[in-house]
């Protein structure tokens, strides 16, 4: 293959044997490889023909390397910008080019890689500017670009820099002057590009050996393994290289995939066969298999570090940014202050403080008790972020890292693991790194500054110590010249390979397609793919190839056809040891733990909801206090809203006292009044919620409350007897053991018939009246205050349905109080029969409750299904392994 | 019919639309076409066939393959021999025009909608404003959602009035308003370029008002056509008479002045509700005889216009579906007009979109990932000029596509349908091109629109009404799956269940009949049930389950049976039957993992490592199988303290109150979280739980399926991580889209559980329909109603702002029933889609009210059982049973929890050398220290003999470029050039630095390069610098650049020496391997101090210092 390519202008007829090589190389020779990885793998190669323990280390280089080289021996020779310079060189000219709003910057990054790339091509295959032209919208843009980038380029500060695509034109004419050698051995080529070949050529004409290397035909073992499914092919190949690794630690075991494997599945199973101890060991970083190491961006150190340089110098941040914060293990203090700033967390749910002024909190008491909380917040808070040089932003954010506990300031006080040192190691090179943006631009802002860090972190890898440094996971397109002992490849399917061709955007496909720049023709593809499996059958004595029938949710895969003349077979069993099981044991879980006299128990009608519901849910509440952490909401709570309107109404009622009141108000004095008592309520509930939010919510109180004064207008006259009336409920009523309810009820009317009728304001969906009744009730909340008042016969209770929408009344009463909402007692639609028998019921009911929670009843049996809906505690009671009731409900589509 | 059809959808030269009702055996038809098509072509990538999921593309590529590889059939089996022949013209034409297809069958363009879409967008990385290729997120409403927060936040600094007036629409709940904006996002395609457009057009109020006037009048239209003439002529004057009696309770007083029969428009509109108000119930329907009363202006003594009310009230019950449309009249707007507080409320909701437009634009970009949506309206953008027309661009694809393939053409979306129109646009007739297109697909079928399907389309096309190029519509007729007793059951029922005319607004389509091609016997059953009994049902069921599995197919295999239904839900009820019965089964995406106790036990397990104060998922541990503490013994633990349970159970005090047991088995979670507690927010989150895991025994405390449940939620938290944290709200949302993993054995296979809408594609022996009796759940009313209503030419939008809260609004009810018959219309198809999956039974269960004897509205036993009971099912065998006693449930299960406390034993890592964290000396230093290195490495290589000025201007060029290269630009750069001309400068002056440097030491190395072989492996080493000394003696010496400013140097040196020597004391004994006598020393040399550390060997004494 190699041979035929070589047949154009460069003719290179000369080859020596693989063997020779070491040979040629100490009469002076140089290897030039395509790869590094392959410059890397001749390194090794060469040092184990040798003899010798230890020898000098093999001249070997890639043909970029070798470039580098070469001009470095120039010290006139314009020095290249780097990667991010170049990049940045990029961006400014597309962005300046493009000058709207229509690209965002993720998107100039990324045109301004597809332009990197497509310069490097035209630079590699000799491609004129004037090809480019008429050609569509992106070429013409592309063309701009290059003239844009030029320009910069020769003019001050960044006159006599290059980019590195040119880098091999400027070395043609000194090319015989730099290149010392006599000959050079090439490797690894599947073709040379028209700019590689003028290189070559030159040299060839001046004297220089040209000899690309024969690899002897090796005898080769294939086998071709077909699996169901993937997770059962990459189980097959981790098997497997256990068992070649048992046999020969020291053998060189390459794993190539196609696209279609899932790598990090690939890892995780190889994780999982190799090193099934480091289950116990989550701390111990370290890779299986020399492979591509993730990014340092995703280290959880680094993932928090560049989380809380986002919350820099802001003075809001939401609760859930903060709340990350506040569990960084790496943020000062955290040792001491970890289970302080737990309990924080949980109040600030509480209080569902969704948005959080810092410096508000600073000052608040909430972090007293957490000094390094407050120092670590303080720093972050006098973040200044005007525009910086970008040498100035490194030494600042690298200060600010040290006051905020990220980085230790002295070594004494670091306790860090192997794994956070190279985290933090790797980080500083990409912070430094970051200096070179001053050579192409003058002051970056704070936001751009983070974006380009974060850009750095997830392109730098970190280094992890590798736990099988002879067995390697590589793609099958870096495969080109390796050698191994053995060879798995993984995901040989008939879509992953032969490889689709993969045109460049911004150049015309015509173009591309006349100067046959690799892979941008099917046909092209096609024959780089026959490259490839000839490398691959030529990389190791022994190769496996594998593919699975089935991938993710596509079925039926076939084999590439590359592979279609050798013999298949099925994938043996290699299912994992079955994990012994334990034994297990029932245990009693309804011992009763009976109320201690000497136990203080606050609670108020909840409490006997939460005991009727289901004693487990009161028990683990009231008894054990433990509780669900919240999640904050966005705007203002039901709960807040719901007791501002209970506060406004308190201020009425106070002041009106009476309908006749009420009634005797113009409108505008109602509004009047209103507006008054929404004040005095914001005034008495001080919720953390921004003035906005506040002024949207005095508007909405304002249109309930009159629509509800106006329904109050409508019933029979009364005066209101009570407002926010305190009662204290001992229940039960006969025994001597008892539990102190407490109860606010919101107000007693009387009206003129001199019944009196206790109303709770809702604000909540409607409650009918059959959750009040039967032995567990599901809203025992207006018995309790019938209780509590101690209603007779001639008395009501009622909700106040206070809602946009549904105003009204829900009720009971023993006679007709005329208020629409309220149900008589007398046997209809569904009512009880008799007023005093169910005032009784009540009471019978509710000692009933209250006994079971002073005995301690902690079972986990709940009145019905519906009791379970909103109760969270599912984890905990465990009620889906003992059985419920199946639930056969609502339809859910 | 049928097969002449098929041989005309084979044909490559004409374009096609194919109505391919359930088993037509439409996938060989594909394949034929495109064998065909590949025949005729320049190359492959000509031709585009389209699916709408991956695995329908690789089974379509599958299918090709096959056929080019497949033998010659034998003569008798002329469909396989028609394949086998265009398949060997296919090969003929690849062999000469050097295709490879055989071995490169990614050649063939078989891909999905999606896939295209994003090639096109990738494509055209300028144009299509996506420069960057974002991931296909496919879970993306976390971003919606954060958008839509930040919108709402931007709006009400920006314009507090607009965000308050929407706010209020929702009863001021703020985070409703933020689901309904996110849910607006995620269809943003139907309404961006509309909302987009009315903000800047004056027009779009008038525009709109147009619209719903017509609409109106439609509707009037429409009822006017189905009254007769003597009802024109007698009612007015009933209506007039009812509405003067005091009595009547009707709202229709406004009808006082009725002379004749309303004029048909939209004026008159209140007089139409009026008279619909005067003829139906208020629950909808006519009232009956009886029911015309006093309440309804039909006294007793009125005898006379009581009896002609109830006369032509009858005439009218029995005109099929009168009732309904009165009904809409009623419901339709008085006025076909926004009122100005409806306008600024749109004006308002529009601006809210368009900013959380932008808002998601932004997050896009940001998080790199994006929905396919976004890809769609970018590709989109890229293909059309500013007016929205196709451009040239698609020149700029790798081939001109000449022949398009479109499968499953019923699923398409109009965004779909627009990115069709554009690469169709520019196939002019006549320009001597052979172009076709192809369309294949079931509008009876069309059970997508959750995924946005429009089956108007389809309708569309074939009526060539879709701007597409002309097709042929054809229709195949014959089905090759089903016993001909269920085709012609499913013919009879159909006809009469889906709508009698194709309606493309309200995305009605009509049956069509198919002939069957099998000749086996079939069954059909539906059994009713009087009054809901789930339990009864589910027993039922496996009865005819167990009956069923044992007897035969077609096949001569034991039959396959499907148990299928709308929701999820109604599935959970069967499954513990099966599981009593010892039925085995696969249930596939049916039970959510949430609720299965292992998830619960991980999530509580997640959340206690990671919030320390989190009590009640510490308390979830600690009744855990793992631990099993009741809650009697976890009083004295937990009681009367505020600190958090960890803690809590460290408290020594406290443990010495509990009982024996329980200080074990605490000692026991101690011991086997402690560890991970420490490390909890360092590590993966996924690490951390698997670790946790394992050490709380649970693998071997539970069975293999929980095991499997576990991986794949713990794979869902990797994909959470973040940064060792978790975001718990989000695992919780994520959670409830995965399900338990459905039972792999063999045995499984033979009973499947599915939705109706997965089971589409597959087909079974038997087929079992339960819960057909119940009705689904509604949906959330959207925030803005919208629909499309064809004019001439196209479509145009209408709009309407969601009603307060709790109140109505009859523009946006008018709109939204439109999309509510779309909904009904798709109902009645998805049962057409699962009945349509039988081969040889098909089984339906359902129940009727135990009053009524009537199904529910709203269910599918109403569509099949109209009348009830005393109705037919369309000729199916009927069995009727009452609903029995409630079979008692199942005991409860005791708490388990393990016996034994296993011992833990703690893995020891592997001892790691101490990595040294970088003194950090400011930005430059690394590039100053190669520079520095680079410079000494010059300067021995001539000898520091000859370095005179010359050299150091020489050097100072090479660092600056070294330096540049790293870099350092401006003033950073000439301060490390000078820094690093110093350390030359100071080397070559001192004598430390002249010996080293010197030419005159034999075997003088610089940079040395060095490969060892240890233990089978091979290390490469680089040494700055080694000589020979005078006395013989090897010197190693590694070059240190760091700097020290004020303090003790020498502490600073002794520290450096310690963190520097096992680096150096290896190189010694590489190069005592390599010359085992030579004595070899080694040491720091530090060029910016001009100072030098020996190191000792191990086992030697410390140096002098320097």
């Amino acid at each position: 293959m190699q041979q035929e390519l070589f047949n154009r202008q460069l003719n290179i007829d000369e080859s020596i044997s693989a063997s020779g090589v070491s040979s040629s190389l100490d009469k002076g020779g140089l290897l030039i490889t395509a790869s590094s990885k392959q410059a890397v793998d001749w390194k090794r190669r060469l040092v184990a023909e040798s003899v010798l323990p230890v020898c000098e280390t093999p001249h070997v280089l890639s043909w970029q390397e070798w470039l580098l080289e070469l001009s470095k021996a120039l010290p006139a020779f314009p020095v290249p910008l780097n990667r991010m310079q170049e990049t940045e060189l990029w961006q400014q000219v597309i962005r300046k080019d493009l000058g709207d709003s229509s690209q965002s910057s993720s998107s100039i990054r990324g045109l301004a890689k597809h332009a990197s790339q497509a310069y490097t091509i035209m630079q590699e295959y000799a491609i004129k500017t004037e090809e480019l032209s008429f050609s569509g919208e992106e070429s013409d843009a592309l063309l701009r670009w290059i003239s844009g980038l030029h320009n910069k380029l020769d003019s001050e500060p960044l006159c006599g820099r290059m980019l590195v695509a040119d880098l091999a034109k400027a070395l043609l004419p000194a090319i015989l002057d730099l290149c010392q050698k006599r000959q050079l051995l090439l490797d690894g080529f599947h073709s040379f590009t028209p700019m590689q070949e003028k290189i070559l050529c030159r040299l060839q004409a001046a004297g220089i050996s040209i000899v690309h290397i024969e690899h002897e035909g090796r005898a080769t073992e294939q086998s071709m393994i077909c699996c169901e499914t993937e997770q059962q092919e990459l189980q097959y190949i981790s098997s497997r290289v256990q068992t070649e690794l048992q046999a020969q630690p020291q053998a060189r075991i390459a794993v190539a995939v196609s696209d279609s494997v899932d790598v990090r599945l690939l890892h995780k199973v190889l994780n999982r066969t190799l090193m099934p101890e480091r289950v116990n060991m989550p701390d111990h970083q370290m890779l299986v298999a020399n492979m591509a190491a993730l990014p340092l961006s995703e280290m959880p150190m680094i993932q928090q570090l560049l989380h809380m340089l986002t919350l820099a110098g802001k003075d809001s941040v939401s609760f859930a940014d903060f709340s990350r914060l506040l569990f960084s293990p790496y943020l000062m203090g955290y040792a001491q202050e970890r289970f302080d700033r737990a309990g924080l967390d949980r109040t600030l749910r509480m209080n569902n403080r969704h948005y959080l002024s810092l410096q508000f909190l600073i000052e608040s008491k909430e972090l007293e008790g957490m000094p390094d909380l407050s120092s670590a917040l303080m720093a972050l808070t006098n973040w200044q972020v005007n525009n910086r040089p970008a040498r100035e932003w490194v030494k600042a954010l690298h200060q600010l890292l040290q006051d905020t506990g990220f980085i230790h300031i002295s070594f004494a006080e670091s306790e860090r693991s192997n794994h956070e040192i190279r985290q933090l190691n790797t980080f500083r090179d990409c912070l430094s790194s970051l200096v070179a943006l001053d050579a192409v631009t003058n002051k970056v802002s704070w936001t751009r500054f983070l974006a380009l860090l974060r850009t750095a972190c997830s392109d730098a890898q970190l280094a992890l110590p590798i736990k099988y440094p002879n067995l390697s996971v590589l793609p099958i397109s870096q495969m080109a010249g390796l050698q191994f002992d053995k060879l798995f490849v993984a995901g040989f399917d008939a879509q992953a390979f032969p490889l689709s061709s993969s045109p460049q955007p911004l150049l015309p496909l015509p173009v591309q397609q006349k100067y046959r720049v690799s892979m941008s023709r099917p046909a092209l593809a096609y024959e780089y793919s026959a490259f490839l499996w000839q490398q691959l059958l030529q990389a190791a004595p022994e190769v496996y190839i594998s593919w699975s029938k089935q991938s993710g949710d596509q079925e039926s895969l076939n084999v590439s056809a590359f592979a279609g003349c050798l013999d298949v077979s099925a994938c043996p069993e290699t299912a994992l040891p079955a994990t012994e099981k334990a034994e297990t044991e029932s245990f009693d879980d309804a011992v009763h733990m009976p109320l201690s006299v000497d136990e203080t128990i606050r609670g108020g009608t909840a409490l006997i909801r939460d005991q009727s519901g289901c004693p487990f849910r009161a028990y683990t509440r009231y008894r054990l206090h433990v509780r669900e952490l919240e999640e904050t909401e966005p705007g203002i709570e039901a709960t807040t809203k719901g007791s501002l309107i209970h506060l406004a109404l308190e201020h009425i009622w106070q002041k009106l006292k009476s309908q006749a009141a009420l009634k005797a108000m113009s409108a505008d004095e109602q509004t009047i009044l209103i507006e008054q008592a929404i004040d005095d309520a914001w005034q008495k509930n001080r919720s953390a919620v921004t003035t906005s939010t506040q002024s949207v919510e005095k508007r909405r109180m304002f249109l309930v409350l009159n629509d509800w004064l106006n329904e109050e207008r409508q019933r029979p006259a009364f005066d209101v007897i009570a407002i926010e009336k305190l009662y204290e409920l001992d229940l039960p009523r006969y025994a001597k053991q008892k539990l102190r309810i407490h109860i606010t009820a919101d107000r007693m009317d009387r009206d003129q018939q001199g019944h009196r009728i206790l109303i709770d304001y809702k604000t909540g969906a409607k409650q009918s009246f059959s959750k009040w009744l039967g032995e567990r009730m599901e809203e025992p909340q207006l018995p309790l205050y019938a209780l509590a008042a101690a209603l007779g016969e001639h008395d009501a209770v009622s909700f106040a349905r206070i809602r946009s929408g549904e105003m009204g009344f829900e009720g009971l009463c023993g006679e007709s109080t005329g208020i629409k909402g309220m149900t008589i007692c007398d046997g209809k639609r569904s009512s009880p029969e008799d007023w005093q028998a169910l005032l009784n019921d009540w009471a019978e009911q509710t000692d009933s409750l209250a006994e079971e929670f002073i005995q301690g009843l902690s079972t986990v049996s709940p009145r019905d299904e519906k009791a379970c809906r909103y109760c969270g505690l599912e984890a905990v009671c465990r009620i889906e392994e003992t059985g419920f009731d199946q639930d056969t409900g609502d339809d859910d589509e | 019919m049928s097969e002449s059809a098929r041989r005309q959808a084979r044909d490559p030269s004409i374009s096609c639309l194919v109505q391919a009702p359930a088993g037509s055996g439409k996938t060989e038809l594909l394949t034929q076409r495109i064998l065909a098509l590949l025949a005729i072509v320049e190359e492959p990538e000509e031709i585009l066939a389209l699916t709408f999921t991956r695995k329908a593309a690789a089974e379509m590529r599958g299918r090709v393959m096959q056929a080019l590889n497949m033998q010659k059939p034998d003569e008798k089996q002329s469909h396989k021999m028609e394949t086998w022949q265009l398949a060997q013209a296919v090969l003929q034409r690849s062999q000469t025009r050097q295709w490879n297809l055989s071995e490169h069958p990614g050649r063939l363009q078989l891909m999905t909608l999606d896939s295209l879409t994003f090639a096109l967008a990738r494509q055209l990385p300028l144009l299509s404003g996506l420069g960057e290729m974002p991931k296909p997120g496919e879970n993306l409403f976390v971003l919606y959602r954060e958008a839509a927060e930040a919108a709402i936040n931007l709006l009400m600094r920006a314009e507090p009035e607009k965000a308050e007036s929407l706010l209020l629409l929702l009863d001021h709940q703020m985070a409703s308003l933020i689901k309904l904006v996110a849910e607006m996002l995620a269809k943003r395609e139907q309404w961006l370029p509309t909302v987009a457009q009315n903000l800047v057009t004056s027009s779009a109020r008038h525009d709109m008002q147009e619209i719903l006037a017509r609409l109106v009048l439609e509707r009037v239209e429409q009822c006017n056509a189905m009254i007769p003439i003597e009802v024109k002529d007698q009612l007015p004057a009933l209506l007039v008479f009812a509405a003067k009696q005091d009595d009547c309770t009707l709202d229709i007083k406004h009808l006082l002045d009725l002379q004749q029969w309303p004029a048909v428009n939209v004026e008159s509109i209140a007089l139409w509700q009026g008279i619909a108000a005067g003829l139906l119930k208020k629950t909808g329907g006519f009232p009956a005889p009886a029911s015309i009363n006093k309440a309804r202006g039909f006294p007793a003594h009125a005898k006379a216009e009581k009896l002609q009310m109830q006369e032509m009230t009858a005439l009218l019950s029995s005109i099929t579906g009168l009732d309904e449309l009165l009904a809409d009249l009623i419901r339709l707007p008085a006025q076909p007009a926004y009122s100005d507080q409806q306008w600024s409320l749109l004006e308002a909701l529009f601006e809210l979109l368009v900013r959380a437009n932008e808002q998601l634009q932004g997050l896009f970009a940001r998080q790199g990932e994006a929905d396919f949506t976004e890809v769609v309206l970018r590709a989109l953008q890229a293909l059309e000029d500013e007016a929205g027309t196709p451009s040239d661009l698609l020149m700029k694809l790798d081939y001109r596509i000449h022949h398009i393939l479109v499968d499953e053409f019923q699923d398409t979306s109009s965004l779909q349908m627009r990115l069709l129109q554009n690469l169709t646009a520019g196939w002019q007739a006549g320009d001597g091109r052979h172009r076709t297109l192809f369309m294949v697909g079931d509008p009876m079928q069309s059970i997508y629109r959750f995924r946005k399907a429009e089956v108007g389309l389809f309708l569309q096309a074939a009526a060539n009404e879709a701007d597409l190029p002309w097709v042929e519509s054809l229709k195949l007729e014959r089905n090759f799956r089903s016993a001909p007793d269920i085709v012609a059951w499913v013919n009879r029922t159909f006809a009469n269940v889906l709508p009698d005319d194709d309606d493309v607004v309200r995305g009605a389509v009509s049956h069509a009949m198919a002939a069957s091609a099998l000749h086996h016997t079939g069954r059909v059953k539906l059994h009713v049930q009087q009054g809901r009994d789930d339990i009864q049902e589910a027993a039922a069921i496996v009865a005819l389950v167990q009956q069923e599995k044992s007897r035969a197919g077609l096949d001569g295999e034991l039959q396959r049976i499907g148990i299928l239904t709308r929701s999820r839900k109604q599935l959970h009820a069967i499954i513990p039957a099966l599981q009593e019965a010892g039925i085995a089964f696969r249930a596939i995406k049916i039970l959510p993992l949430a609720t299965r106790p292992e998830i619960r036990l991980l999530r509580a397990l997640s959340r206690a490592l990671l919030h320390p104060a989190d009590s009640q998922s510490w308390m979830a541990i600690l009744r855990s199988v793992c631990c099993g503490l009741s809650s009697a013994r976890l009083f004295p633990l937990l009681t009367a303290d505020k600190r958090s349970v960890w803690q809590l159970i460290h408290d020594e005090q406290r443990i010495e109150a509990v009982d024996a047991d329980t200080q074990l088995r605490l000692a026991f979670i101690k011991d086997a979280l402690g560890p991970c507690v420490e490390v909890a927010g360092t590590v993966p989150v996924h690490d951390l739980l698997a670790t946790a895991w394992h050490r709380l025994s649970l693998p071997e405390l539970l069975d293999e399926s929980a095991e499997q449940n576990v991986a794949a939620a713990l794979e869902l938290i990797e994909s959470l991580d973040e940064g060792g944290q978790i975001n718990f709200a989000l695992l919780d949302e994520r959670l409830e889209e995965l399900f338990a993993a459905p039972d792999s054995s063999s045995e499984a296979a033979q009973v499947e559980l599915l939705t109706m809408h997965g089971a589409k594609g597959l087909q079974w022996d038997v087929v079992i329909l339960p819960g057909l009796g119940k009705t689904g759940r509604g949906a959330d009313a959207p925030l803005l109603a919208f629909t499309d209503v064809p004019e001439a030419g196209g479509v145009k939008p209408l709009l309407a702002p969601k009603a307060e809260v709790r109140g109505k609004d009859a523009i946006y009810s008018l709109i939204n029933s439109i999309e509510k018959s779309k909904y009904n219309y798709e109902l009645a198809r998805l049962l057409y889609v699962a009945c349509t999956r039988a081969e040889s039974g098909l089984f339906m269960y359902g129940h009727v009210s135990e009053s009524t004897e009537l199904a529910a509205n709203g269910s599918f036993l109403k569509l099949l059982l109209a009348d009830g009971l005393e109705g037919e099912c369309f000729g199916a065998e009927i069995e009727i049973c009452e609903a029995g006693e409630q079979i008692e449930a199942t005991e409860k299960k005791a708490l388990q929890r393990m016996l034994h406390i296993p011992e833990l034993v703690t893995e020891q890592a592997e001892q790691e050398e101490l990595e040294t964290e970088y003194f950090w000396a400011g930005p430059e230093a690394a590039p100053v220290g190669n520079a520095v290195h680079e410079a000494l490495q010059h300067a021995a290589l001539i000898g520091v003999e000859q370095c005179g000025d010359s050299f150091m201007r020489s050097e100072n060029t090479s660092m600056r470029n070294a330096l540049m290269a790293e870099g350092l630009s401006g003033p950073m750069l000439e301060t490390a050039l000078s820094r690093c001309s110093r350390a030359l400068e100071q080397a070559l002056a001192s004598d430390r630095g002249s010996w080293l440097l010197s030419a005159r030491h034999p075997d003088a190395r610089c940079e040395w390069a060095l490969s060892v072989k240890q233990e089978g492996f091979i290390a490469h080493y680089v040494i700055d610098r080694s000589f020979i000394d005078e006395q013989g003696i090897r010197w190693v010496i590694d070059y240190k650049t760091a700097s020290h400013e004020g303090g003790d140097l020498n502490a600073f040196l002794s520290e450096e020496e310690s963190r520097h020597a096992p680096q150096l004391q290896r190189y010694t004994s590489i190069l005592k391997k390599m010359q085992p006598d030579r004595p070899v020393k080694c040491a720091l040399y530090f060029p910016m101090l001009d100072a030098w550390r020996e190191i000792a060997q191990p086992g030697e004494d410390s140096p002098v210092m320097d």
